[in-house]
Parts: C-alpha cells; sequence; structure tokens
C-alpha cells in the first residue's frame, strides 16, 4: 500500500477509537482502578462507569460458521466495571478494565473537529504508556497485548445525496438494490455487513476489517442517519507498544482505504475528497 | 452452533453511541440470578459451572462433546496449590479457550484428548495415538502450544499458535486415521 492515502475535508467522521486488549489483570479491579484515574484526573476530571466489554479475538484456519458462543461469567465475584475518563468538553476517553484499554475521540459539536490520526496515536501511545508504568510500579501484573482494534464511525445525515434509508446504494458500493422486476419497490431500509482479512507484508492473515452501514436517526432531531462503521482487529505485529502501533497502523490504512472504496464517488463529492 | 459475542463485528461498546439510535430496544446486562441447569436438558442458553462461575453457551453443546467438557469443568474444582507444589487455580479464561477451541476443530471422528492441569493455570490436552503424539496447552485465551511428533514418519513439529489455527485442523485429521 504505497499509494498516498485519500482524504476528505469534510469527512462524517464522529468518533475514532484506538484499542489494545491484552491478558486479563485479575488485581486490576475496581479500587486499582480508581488510583488509576489519579494519574489522569488533571486532563480527564470526569468519569462514567460501563459494563466490561467481552474479550474478542481474531483467529483463522477454522471451519466456516464453527465459532461457538461461549463466555465465562462469575457467580460470586460482581464483574469489575470498565471505566470511562472523560475530558470536560466530552471530546477525549480514555477507557480501562481488566483486559482492554481504548482511547477515544468523539464530537459533541459541530464545531469540534477531527484532531487526525497522527494526534490520536500521540495521545494513545502517551496515556497507554502512563498505564502500562502504574501497572507495572503497583506489581498489578504483566501487559501482553493479545489484540489492536481502530474504528472509525461516521454518522451520514439524510438529505446529502440520499433521501430515504431504502436509498443506501446512494451512499456505499456494495449494496446495488437492482431486482429482476419492479414487484418489491424500494427498500424501506437496507444494512450492510462485510468483513474483510488483513494482511501482513509476507501474506499472512494478521486481522480483519469490518465495515457496517446501519439505517438509524440522530438523537437530537430525528433525522435519519446512516451509520458507517468501519473497525480493523487484529494481533499485534511484534512485541510491546511498537507491535501494537505496527498493528494500529495498518488497521488505519486499511480503514481509511476501505472508507474510500466502499463508498460511492457521489458522496466523495459531497464530502470534498482530496487525493 | 450459533455465533454468539465473541464474534461480534466490532467493539461498538467501546464507542460513546451518545447521539444516535437504532430506534429500538438494546440488549441489557444478562441477569446474574440465573440457576446451573443440566446441560443435556436446555435447548437455550446453558451454563455449566466452572470454579467460581460458569461457562455460558450460546445453545446447548453436542452430546458427543459432553464428556469432554466435564472432564475440562472438572479442573475447574482444583484449588490454589493442588499439587503442593504451589500450583495455580485453572484459569477459566484457559478453560473457556479450551472448550471454545475445541468445539472449533473437534468432530465425532477425532478421538477425544486426555485433559490436564498445568502448574501455570492452563490446560494441557494431549492426544497420543499409534504413532503419534500431540499436545496443545492453551496458555492463554490467545497462545497455544503446540507439540507433534510422528514416530513412523519421524516428523516433530513445535510452535506457539496465537491467530492461525490451521495446523491445528491437519493435525488432527491425521489422529482421526489412525488406530
Amino acid at each position: 500500500m504505497s499509494e498516498p492515502l485519500p482524504g476528505f475535508e469534510k469527512p462524517p467522521l464522529v468518533e475514532v477509537a484506538l484499542a489494545v486488549q491484552f491478558d486479563k489483570l485479575p488485581t486490576l479491579r475496581a479500587p486499582q482502578l480508581g488510583y488509576v484515574w489519579q494519574a489522569f484526573r488533571d486532563r480527564f476530571s470526569k468519569t462514567e462507569e460501563q459494563p466490561p466489554l467481552e474479550p474478542v479475538f481474531e483467529q483463522f484456519g477454522l471451519p466456516p460458521g464453527s465459532r461457538p458462543g461461549i463466555r465465562f461469567e462469575f457467580s460470586v465475584l460482581p464483574s469489575t466495571p470498565r471505566l470511562w475518563f472523560l475530558n470536560d468538553s466530552g471530546t477525549e476517553l480514555v477507557q480501562i478494565q481488566q483486559d482492554r484499554f481504548v482511547r477515544n475521540w468523539r464530537k459533541r459539536e459541530d464545531e469540534d473537529e477531527y484532531p487526525r490520526y497522527d494526534h490520536l496515536r500521540q495521545s494513545f501511545c502517551a496515556d497507554f504508556q502512563t498505564f502500562c508504568d502504574l501497572v507495572e510500579r503497583e506489581k498489578w501484573g504483566r501487559i501482553e497485548p493479545n489484540q489492536c482494534e481502530v474504528t472509525y464511525v461516521n454518522l451520514i445525515p439524510a438529505g446529502e445525496g440520499w433521501q430515504t434509508h431504502g436509498q443506501l446504494g446512494n451512499v456505499v458500493t456494495v449494496f446495488v438494490s437492482r431486482y429482476s422486476n419492479a414487484d418489491l419497490g424500494e427498500p424501506e431500509d437496507a444494512a450492510v455487513n462485510v468483513r474483510y482479512v488483513l494482511k501482513d507484508d509476507g501474506g499472512n492473515p494478521v486481522g480483519r476489517l469490518y465495515v457496517s452501514a446501519t439505517p438509524a436517526y440522530r438523537a437530537s432531531d430525528a433525522c435519519p442517519i446512516i451509520r458507517l462503521a468501519l473497525t480493523a482487529r487484529g494481533q499485534p505485529e511484534g512485541t510491546g507498544i511498537d507491535g501494537v502501533l505496527r498493528f494500529l497502523d495498518r488497521g488505519r490504512e486499511a480503514i481509511v482505504r476501505g472508507f474510500a472504496s466502499i463508498t460511492t464517488p457521489e458522496m466523495h463529492r459531497i464530502w470534498n475528497r482530496i487525493g | 452452533m450459533s455465533i454468539d459475542l465473541l464474534d461480534r463485528p466490532g467493539s461498538s461498546e467501546a464507542l460513546s453511541d451518545w447521539q444516535w439510535t437504532l430506534g429500538g430496544a438494546r440488549c441489557g446486562v444478562l441477569q446474574r440470578s440465573f440457576r446451573a441447569y443440566d446441560i443435556a436438558s436446555m435447548s437455550g442458553p446453558v451454563m455449566v459451572p466452572f470454579s467460581d462461575g460458569f461457562l455460558v453457551f450460546s445453545e446447548q453443546p453436542p452430546n458427543w462433546f459432553r464428556e469432554l467438557l466435564e472432564r475440562i469443568c472438572a479442573l475447574g474444582n482444583l484449588p490454589e496449590n493442588w499439587d503442593s507444589y504451589g500450583a495455580r487455580q485453572i484459569d477459566p479464561q484457559c478453560a473457556l479457550a479450551a472448550v471454545t477451541l475445541l468445539l472449533s476443530i473437534m468432530n465425532p471422528r477425532i478421538p477425544p484428548p486426555s485433559v490436564v492441569p498445568t502448574v501455570r493455570g492452563g490446560i494441557q490436552l494431549e492426544w497420543h495415538r499409534g504413532d503419534v503424539d500431540l499436545e496443545l496447552r492453551v496458555e492463554s485465551p490467545s497462545r497455544f502450544h503446540v507439540v507433534f511428533e510422528d514416530e513412523q514418519t519421524e516428523e516433530q513439529w513445535e510452535e506457539m499458535i496465537t491467530s492461525d489455527l490451521s495446523p491445528l485442523g491437519a493435525l488432527l485429521e491425521r489422529l482421526s486415521t489412525k488406530d
């Protein structure tokens, strides 16, 4: 992938998350998470509790459809929550649970501008290092990354290239509303889920790119929107934070190229594509 | 078996998603007050006791897997220092990984493995069939140490597998052809 990355002057991007999953630290429970917050409190003064996320692993070489749905639940101990640390404006988040660290940017107001990947990457790197240093200093265990994840979320409002949820094909190239006859008419709505295998420079599978286009409504005014989310997930490409960053960079590139590939030229004009 | 939580396309819950709605009900947190059901009796979600909790299956495991599942779950009863030399309790995440892996790669033609606890809290699965030995040590949900030896062909193979599990299928197929 040596060609310059495509870009857009007005992308419909509303949230970006960089995440690393690691082997669970059983000693990292609610009190310890509160102590972690002290290291971030000067920049992230607000907190929220969320239920923990289930671990997810991208694996290859299994028979199709063979992945069983199983999880483990404690019957006695309450689950340790996922803590959100938020800045005053709510645009920046750090999320921590026993086996995951996530760094988010999100758009809260129309004037909030995406700070760009390099800036978010730097923030992720610095904040994850702060967390790792604290874990090591307090002897809570050893952080062994096992999966990395990049997610870009776009909210595309009606009135820009499309009017109804049935016109998904006006927005994404992977949905074509084509029929053998006119009996069905235009769809009321449509959704698409596609996944692609990501490979390293040697052609070996290292992760997957998930694309989902979902009909939804904006909470503020019930305007129809299409939620277009792209997630790249896979194993670190090497040890330590460098291995994590290598996959995050690969995932981000796949997402940016994938976004340009699966959205229509008409939408590119609306978003002012550059490159 | 249906694909459930482990195969969600993206960590949507790691996103704030505060400003939009699908227009329908969202799933709530699973209640913790379930009773442990007999795995032979239920067709819906099934909870099998392991250590301080449960392995929760989205649907009933196949009958041919039951005995193997019971042997794995029995390891959950091992206490700390079960070998009197400081061995750790079996990590539920390793049990989960072992069960998930076995359900993904095994079928009724493949002989069931021996199930052995490791002192570091993992689970080792062993097949010894004729001249073929296969040992698979589940060290974590993302690390599987595999050792294979075929005395007849003098093949030896040892590798740490993380995401590409395709070699396991081929090795197990070789076991299924041995007496």
